[in-house]
């Protein structure tokens, strides 16, 4: 097509109404007109398509997988082969990476083997794409282990730029991992057809994989070594696992990060040697002691907390050990440390740390690897290996069946450990032992029993004593769950009464079962300052005691000693968002763990007040997520669709925030009953669904009728300043609007 | 073996073209593994748009499809009455509700505030959640297209439409970061986005009549 497409044609095109020759015609034309090319791209008939799409792709990321990457050769990569690039002609195609291409190549002046990576021309392109890929060979050309690829030389050829690096003969750890996956797969299915059949699974090839083992490669050994026995298999995996520690360790020291470690950068070699390679996202710290931001980068599997973090934290040597950790994880468990359908999900869960113990997948493993395994992964890079060297200690430990540093072993497991190295020594002496004490033994037999009868009584007294202690608990937490159900209800005076409850049986408590527990003043607080935000107040002087108490009961306990200092709600929104800003970074790290931990109940309710002091900081995402956390923690709670409400609308998100608010209406409406209080909640929510709406005059006709509820109520129930600040309370919320 | 005798067995694999039809044999896998992972998510999002916890939205997934399933089994689904996709949100929004009373008359009792009944409010009528569900279900078949596509489509060209047409990159960044032209940055966006709408309405039409194309 010479000429442009009508504008008709082109919304067709858009529209799928064309024939495949009309399009192809057209396709033709717009490569070459880029005028057309803008004009296709506003075509109003994709809109309705592309909306759907951008919400759908928010759950989940297209992003293109590794292994579909490493299918598709490109034409100029194809091209590649027979030619001589520097002093080096290239022979086969190996692989396609994020950066380049490897393939094998020889060097001509000195005739080996090399493996070659050239950078993919489009990467080429751009400066940052060059300084990476420099920094890769730089990197690695530092370097000279056994167990790392060396690096050999580096150049710009013919506008390709690539470097040369030891050609090695083997698969990646990934791959030895996917195959021993296959290979049990393959077992129990024909285990489980022999037994459908009434035969017993044959066991012959166990014994002629024995025999044939030296014609095994390494990877071959690793998995029939997993058919033949499991043990033998983690204790070569720990072998290898721990060069590649050593590797790392010596990198360190070096000044290098490699950042981005995982199984298929861990090369295996036929002749059993595993080395690191790819130090394409590597970090090299030119001052010792320097730490540098994460970048987003690599793969998220097998990424540190403080990785995916991206930039939030600095990142050091120990995430390397963290991504080693995790590699050995997968390779003992056969299954990455995190499973989820998206990058998101996955960063999620690295980020929550909830990591399943390695022996509840598989008994097999050793207690001790999984110990080595966690100590590696601990989601605080303080509590992780110091260096890699540390780790390839432990491993080597293990591996010869020394007690291992990672955790302090108790003087029976060094015993058990000891009896394994010299089993045939300490067999004679036990046995010579045994028939010694069984001598005393029954000599000792009948004094036991009159022992017996003493410990019985002493025994007794302490179960009786042990179920009055637990009775007290269950009252406590009986009374705080009251309290919680009321607060669901927006009964704050009952709330109020039942936390009292609870702190009354703790001050009560003159056997120390309740061990002065917290939980009551941490309770009575948040329903004060929570009927605070929502204007029918019980006096702010309350709560800030009861936080204070709760406080100096547990000073170590990051999320009271945050309440402590919680700001008042009726000058939180005045003071602006800068006052608040050390208070919502504090809150944003505690969100995640301490508040998860609670009850459902009570960590809605803490969710819901610290959202509300983030929106007063008008940290607007902060509060969204807190505020999402309370509805998923408790969805009965008036108070948690409020607040969602509220934080949607201060994001513009107008259509979602009056369906929250709809819902915080129902809630509300279900909740009325006689009650004065729970009208007055009921005109609160009202008044402030309206202002969601955007509907002011409705909101000022609710704001009066709780103004006049207050004024008619009894002094001695609206205690210290209810009154003012019930009559100021709508007005301030007018500021959370866009 | 005899040809006749085989053919009157009934087949293990789906050979006709319906997914309901398969759903009648109670021995076919494939047809009960198609149609949990097409129908389940639907009931999986609608569920946790509604609000349920986490351990009851799998609960509400199971129920919803094993209902489904036994219902239709006994022949309580016409074809002929209406659609799969409103049977399916009207057996999902009771179950739904079903399991939100049950929790809220448990904590009603458990706080010692037993009433006569549990709370008519406890999810909105069903006619207000129609359009969650007829979200629920638009959403989930374009994810369906999004992973056919991604099976289909040319890598350079998927990632020039996700970095263009999803996280607003403009078609110059995109041209420099995957060394394309810009021409072919508006191209892939048109020629993807078209061949979603293409697919969509194929396999929305399957879905809603339980088909196998």
């Amino acid at each position: 097509m010479k000429s442009c497409p009508t504008a008709s044609q082109i919304e067709r095109y858009a529209a799928g109404e064309l024939s495949p020759e009309e399009v192809e015609q057209i396709d033709r034309h717009v490569e070459g007109c880029l005028e057309c090319a803008q004009r296709l791209d506003g075509a109003t008939a994709f809109a309705d398509v592309l909306s759907d799409v951008q919400q759908a792709s928010q759950q989940e990321t297209l992003v293109v997988p590794e292994s579909k990457r490493i299918k598709t050769v490109r034409p100029e990569e194809d091209s590649l082969l027979g030619r001589v690039i520097g002093d080096f002609e290239v022979r086969r195609l190996i692989g396609i990476g994020g950066m380049g291409t490897v393939y094998e190549a020889e060097q001509l002046s000195l005739k080996r083997r090399v493996a070659l990576k050239v950078l993919h021309a489009p990467v080429s392109a751009r400066t940052a794409g060059v300084l990476r890929f420099g920094r890769e060979a730089q990197a690695a050309a530092r370097l000279h282990h056994t167990n790392v690829v060396s690096v050999f030389a580096q150049g710009l050829s013919d506008g390709l730029r690539y470097y040369a690096m030891e050609m090695i003969d083997g698969s990646g750890l990934d791959q030895v991992i996917r195959e021993i996956r296959r290979q049990r797969d393959e077992d129990r299915a024909s285990a489980e057809l022999a037994s459908a059949d009434g035969r017993t699974p044959a066991r012959s090839s166990r014994r002629s994989a024995r025999t044939r083992w030296s014609e095994f490669d390494m990877r071959r050994r690793l998995v029939e070594l997993d058919r033949i026995d499991a043990r033998k298999r983690f204790d070569l995996g720990a072998r290898l696992l721990a060069e590649v520690a050593d590797a790392l360790d010596y990198a360190h020291r070096q000044g290098v990060i490699h950042r981005d470690v995982k199984p298929s950068n861990l090369i295996l070699s036929a002749d059993g040697r595993m080395s690191l390679t790819d130090f394409g996202l590597a970090r090299v710290l030119e001052q010792p002691g320097m730490t540098v931001a994460g970048e987003f980068m690599g793969s998220p599997l097998y990424m540190s907390p403080e990785q995916v973090a991206a930039g939030r934290v600095p990142i050091d040597h120990r995430t390397d050990i963290y991504s080693l950790g995790a590699s050995l994880y997968e390779f003992l468990c056969l299954q990455p440390p995190y499973a989820g359908e998206t990058r998101d999900q996955v960063i999620g869960q690295i980020r929550r740390g909830k990591l399943r113990r390695l022996r509840q997948i598989d008994r097999r493993i050793p207690k001790d690897l999984e110990t080595v395994c966690l100590k590696a992964m601990r989601p605080d890079p303080v509590h992780r290996y110091e260096s890699a060297g540390e780790m390839a200690d432990d491993l080597r430990r293990f591996v010869q069946r020394f007690a291992i540093h990672a955790r302090r072993a108790s003087a029976v497991t060094r015993a058990v450990k000891f009896v394994r190295r010299h089993s045939l020594e300490v067999g004679i002496i036990t046995g010579v032992l045994v028939v010694m004490t069984a001598i005393g033994t029954a000599a000792l037999y009948y004094r036991q029993l009159q022992k017996q009868a003493e410990i019985d009584l002493i025994s007794a007294k302490n179960q009786a004593r042990e179920s009055l202690s637990r009775w007290d608990r269950y009252r406590l937490a009986g009374a705080l769950d009251q309290g919680y159900a009321d607060v669901a209800n927006c009964q704050f005076a009952k709330a109020h009464a039942s936390f009292t409850n609870a702190i009354q049986l703790v001050e009560n408590d003159k056997m120390g079962h309740l061990g002065r527990h917290p939980g009551g003043y941490v309770g009575r607080g948040l329903t004060g300052y929570l009927a605070e935000i929502l204007g029918v107040a019980r006096g702010r002087s309350v709560f800030a005691d009861d936080f204070k108490t709760a406080f100096a009961l547990r000073p170590r306990s990051e999320l009271i000693s945050l309440l402590s200092r919680l700001p008042d709600p009726a000058t939180a929104s005045r003071d602006g968002a800068q006052s608040l800003a050390p208070l919502l970074a504090e809150i944003g790290n505690i969100g995640d763990g301490p508040i998860r931990d609670m009850t459902r109940d009570h960590g809605a309710l803490v969710y819901v007040v610290l959202a509300w002091v983030a929106l007063a900081g008008r940290d607007l995402d902060l509060a969204l997520a807190l505020s999402d956390e309370a509805l998923a923690a408790q969805p009965n709670f008036v108070a948690s669709y409020l607040i969602h409400a509220m934080v949607l609308s201060a994001k513009g998100q107008l259509a979602e925030a009056r369906d929250y608010a709809t819902w915080a209406m129902r809630w509300a409406s279900h909740r009325r009953s006689t009650d004065d209080e729970q009208d007055m909640t009921g005109y609160v929510v009202r008044a402030m669904v309206m202002l969601v709406m955007g509907n002011r005059y409705e909101a000022f006709r609710q704001s009066r009728l709780v103004v006049n509820l207050l004024s008619k109520r009894p002094t001695t129930r609206a205690t210290t300043r209810a009154t003012p600040q019930g009559r100021r309370r709508p007005a301030s919320r007018m500021s959370h609007q866009p | 073996m005899d040809p006749e005798e085989s053919s009157q067995r009934p087949p293990l694999e789906v050979t006709s073209t319906s997914l309901l039809d398969g759903l009648l044999d109670p021995t076919n896998d494939r047809v009960w593994t198609e149609f949990f992972d097409r129908y389940g998510p639907i009931v999986r999002g609608f569920a946790r748009k509604l609000r349920l916890r986490e351990h009851e939205v799998d609960d509400a997934v199971q129920e919803t499809m094993v209902t489904f399933v036994t219902r239709y089994r006994e022949g309580d689904y016409d074809r002929q009455k209406g659609r799969l996709r409103s049977w399916l949100c009207g057996l999902a929004y009771h179950k739904i509700r079903h399991i939100l009373d049950r929790r809220l008359l448990r904590e009603r009792r458990a706080s010692g505030r037993d009433g006569p009944n549990p709370p008519l409010e406890s999810i909105p009528d069903q006619d207000h959640t129609t359009e969650l569900w007829e979200a629920e279900w638009r959403n989930v078949v374009i994810r369906r297209c999004l992973d056919q596509i991604r099976d289909e489509t040319d890598p350079v060209r998927l990632r020039a439409f996700e970095l263009y047409a999803l996280q607003n990159w403009s078609a110059d960044e995109v041209a420099e970061e995957l060394g394309i032209s810009r021409n072919m940055v508006y191209l892939s966006k048109s020629r993807v986005l078209g061949r979603i709408a293409k697919l969509r309405e194929q396999i929305d039409r399957d879905w809603q009549e339980g088909r196998i194309s």
